[in-house]
């Protein structure tokens, strides 16, 4: 596999994009089918059928790649779209400001709307002992900018403890209306962040999504997706070297719910990946 | 609870006379409905629950517990905010066979919103305090349970009544007359119009468990409830028998009811939810016991089926057909008979009776092929209630003879149209659930039938399978311990994007009427048996 010649050996940034993976009968459901397992297979599939129709003699120059799967388009403009209501969970592992306004404005495109109802944040700094309440500070006054250009209509953020879910709160001029919490690491919600949230007029929701760690108890999780997942996927859908020194910049997993029927009518993931190719052999 | 119209009920005779007329009208106001609500695109979801109570005195002291017989004056206050205040109801309360039930809902229906969810619990949480609060006597109490095990043994209710073998609406062995609903006729009336349709008194045999010390066959002497002779006839060897509608209809459940979007999904989840209807029913188990003998069921189901069978020995098959029109294979509550959706005619497999001339009718009107074979399955029935006041109605404005017959089929899922002069649209009706003990579990049967209709209709799941098989699942779900040691058709592959070759024939773009629905297909390949544990949690495969 190590002989193998790389498809995209000058290839320094990857968006991939899943498309609404709503229809997608490929996706086995299985039980306990985690969101990096999902993610997995997406990613997986989407790359696959990429490397199918792509120009290899193109590729070998490409330095920007997008994959994107045409046949699951997600356009969400159209006569219904004020039925819809767009959450979007951006998942970064760096407070790096370019990187989440790049996040936003590559979903709002790839559905082609103009704005989004709800953004969730998840900064996870698995390196970090705590969370960096810096770091959660300079990504929120980006969204905040996109809520004034009315890009985004409500912004939360996810598995804060009470202490720092109030200092977010209290510092913040748009303050976050959801905090969105791991199921796993809190069986019973705190009851100091349930009182909070209430008087705040916070919403408490609940995700399985896995992160480095979890403040509002001391649990270690899995990441949301490591680097070396990624990478995994690419060499065994394209080839070793391809897969070589990638790091996630961001996964952006959106869903478009029909508001007055309940039904998901879109959900999909981007991903956007950066590599430093000179210094890959 | 059913079309509680008011006035004067009619006699058996004269309701039976009147049922050609009730069945006409009735096609006819449906036609209108239809023709008015056939279109009608982007309703929202909205949708309730219904909990039935049980009103129960406990006597700690000499350990006894019986059926309160308190309905009518708990409901007479229940229903006092509902006559005071009808715009900012929470919850709304119902009679239901007996005196001893009531019958609760939210007061207004839920939405297309998650957060809504999160409301059920607490509404059911408000509707048990509202009942509580009202029995305030020592040792009353409200339980939300399917049956009370000693209902029909001997002084079982308070007040105590004696049963009236020779009178009354019953004439059980063990059922007093004073048991059923005294605040309105329509209970009564059924209860005697259902006996004398039928030529004789209901029988409902279950099968008896076989304990340590059953005796083995086990067969009471019925004389000594002064039985003549005819019960015990009736009555089958290692089973438990009973003899009124009570029994039954006396049992309580938990129903989910939703709005569709359009006619067209109405139909598709109507399908859908039905393969689901015995795997729900087997998972919220909880009435094994029967006239204080432990029985070799765990399923209310079948006992309320016979306990409303009406249909005459003719009907049944034990003699020729000579006064009456169809040999009859169902009693009106039980299972469907046919999925409604187009794409679904192929896996209508068993013989369903219906009135050709009703059919034809609809068919005339506009209505396509599979619709109006449901329809007139359901017409098939005599009305076993009437009311002298209902009998002329205006059929563009009014229903009730539609509701009349559509409401006394109790069916696994019920298809319901728009009412008239309302804002509600096409309606599903889930109603195999056996009531749990606890809100909280109440809650989560109801959250998760709904939710699941989400899930289908977000990723196009297909559970269909031949409806013969769902029948058989439902014989197989009532037994003792189906949860754990029955096993269920399913479909094997929930996704759609799967069809065998044969079905492909006779399958077209939803909707339409143009399907040869005459030959049903064998489509042994998609489905394949499966316990609740699999069928809920998955099953462990070796290939990904």
């Amino acid at each position: 596999m190590a002989d193998e010649i790389p498809i995209f050996p000058k290839a320094g940034s990857i968006l991939i994009n899943t498309g609404s993976i709503v229809n997608w009968n490929r996706l086995k459901r299985k039980p306990n089918h985690t969101p990096t397992d999902e993610l997995k297979e997406c990613i997986s599939a989407t790359v696959g059928s990429w490397l199918n129709d792509l120009d290899k003699t193109k590729a070998q120059y490409a330095t920007d790649l997008k994959c994107i799967n045409p046949t699951f388009s997600s356009n969400l403009s159209g006569d219904d779209r004020e039925q819809l209501k767009i959450t979007v969970k951006i998942f970064v592992t760096q407070p790096d400001p370019l990187a989440l306004e790049d996040a936003i404005e590559k979903v709002l495109a790839d559905l082609d709307v103009t704005s989004l109802e709800t953004v969730l944040l998840s900064l996870s700094q698995p390196d970090q002992k705590s969370v960096s309440m810096d770091g959660i500070k300079t990504l929120w006054e980006v969204l905040e900018r996109m809520v004034e250009k009315e890009k985004i209509l409500a912004i939360g953020i996810s598995d804060l403890a009470k202490d720092e879910l109030e200092q977010l709160h209290t510092w913040s001029t748009v303050k976050p209306c959801i905090n969105h919490v791991n199921l796993a690491s809190c069986c019973v919600m705190p009851p100091d962040l349930t009182e909070y949230a209430k008087e705040q007029d916070i919403q408490l929701l609940t995700h399985s999504d896995p992160k480095g760690k979890s403040d509002i108890v001391t649990v270690y999780l899995p990441e949301m997706f490591p680097d070396k997942t990624f990478q995994d996927v690419l060499c065994s859908t394209a080839t070793e070297k391809d897969s070589e020194g990638w790091s996630v910049s961001w996964i952006a997993r959106y869903t478009a719910l029909v508001k007055d029927r309940g039904i998901i009518k879109a959900k999909g993931y981007l991903v956007k990946a950066v590599r430093d190719v000179k210094k890959v052999k | 609870m059913g079309l509680l119209s008011e006035g004067t009920p009619l006699s058996w005779e004269e309701t039976k006379a009147k049922a050609d007329h009730v069945r006409e009208h009735g096609i006819t106001q449906f036609i209108n409905l239809w023709k008015r609500h056939k279109d009608v695109k982007k309703d929202c979801l909205l949708w309730g629950d219904e909990v039935e109570y049980t009103l129960v005195h406990l006597d700690h002291e000499n350990e006894k517990s019986s059926l309160l017989l308190k309905g009518d004056k708990v409901l007479h206050v229940l229903q006092q905010q509902e006559r005071e205040n009808p715009a900012d109801l929470k919850t709304i309360w119902r009679p239901e066979y007996a005196n001893y039930m009531v019958e609760g809902t939210p007061g207004k229906p839920y939405g297309g919103l998650m957060a809504y969810f999160n409301m059920v619990e607490a509404n059911m949480r408000r509707r048990r305090k509202e009942v509580m609060r009202l029995l305030s006597e020592p040792g009353e109490t409200a339980l939300s349970v399917v049956t009370f095990p000693r209902l029909g043994c001997p002084n079982f209710s308070r007040p105590e009544f004696p049963p009236t073998p020779t009178e009354g609406a019953s004439r059980s062995l063990f059922y007093p007359e004073e048991v059923i609903f005294p605040g309105h006729p329509r209970f009564k009336t059924l209860t005697r119009n259902i006996r004398q349709r039928r030529g004789e008194k209901v029988a409902i045999n279950i099968p008896i468990f076989k304990d340590k010390n059953t005796p083995s066959p086990f067969q009471e002497d019925l004389s000594q409830y002064g039985d003549s002779g005819e019960s015990q006839a009736a009555s089958l060897p290692d089973h438990i028998y009973l003899d009124a509608m009570g029994f039954g209809m006396g049992c309580s459940c938990l129903q989910m009811t939703f709005q569709a979007c359009n006619i067209d999904e109405a139909r598709h989840l109507y399908d859908q939810l039905a393969p689901l209807c015995p795997i729900i029913m087997a998972l919220s188990a909880g009435s094994p016991i029967y006239r204080g003998f432990l029985s070799d069921i765990d399923c209310r189901w079948f006992v309320i089926s016979n306990s409303v069978d009406c249909r005459t020995r003719e009907e049944r098959g034990l003699e020729p057909l000579q006064k009456d029109r169809f040999r009859i294979h169902k009693s009106r509550y039980d299972t469907i008979d046919s999925y409604l959706g187009p794409c679904n005619a192929c896996y209508n497999d068993i013989d369903m009776v219906y009135d050709r001339d009703i059919c034809s009718r609809l068919k005339a009107a506009g209505v396509d092929e599979l619709l109006a074979r449901h329809v007139a399955h359901l017409f098939i029935r005599d009305p076993i209630s009437l009311f002298s006041e209902k009998i002329d109605q205006n059929d563009e404005e009014e229903s009730d003879h539609f509701e009349n017959i559509q409401s006394t089929n109790w069916q696994s899922m019920r298809f319901k149209p728009p009412p008239p002069n309302s804002d509600i649209g096409w309606r599903v009706e889930f109603r195999p659930t056996e009531v749990q003990l606890t809100d909280f579990e109440n809650a989560a049967y109801v959250v998760f039938v709904v939710l699941l209709t989400r899930v289908i209709l977000s990723f196009h799941l297909n559970l269909v399978i031949p409806i013969s098989k769902v029948d058989q699942n439902m014989k197989t779900a009532a037994k003792r311990d189906a949860l754990r040691q029955g096993k269920f058709y399913f479909k094997k592959d929930l996704l759609t994007g799967y069809s065998p070759p044969k079905a492909s024939e006779c399958i077209c773009n939803c909707p339409c009427g143009n399907v040869d629905i005459s030959r049903a297909v064998d489509a042994e390949d998609e489905y394949t048996e499966m316990t609740i544990n699999e069928i809920i949690n998955g099953k462990v495969s070796n290939n990904l």
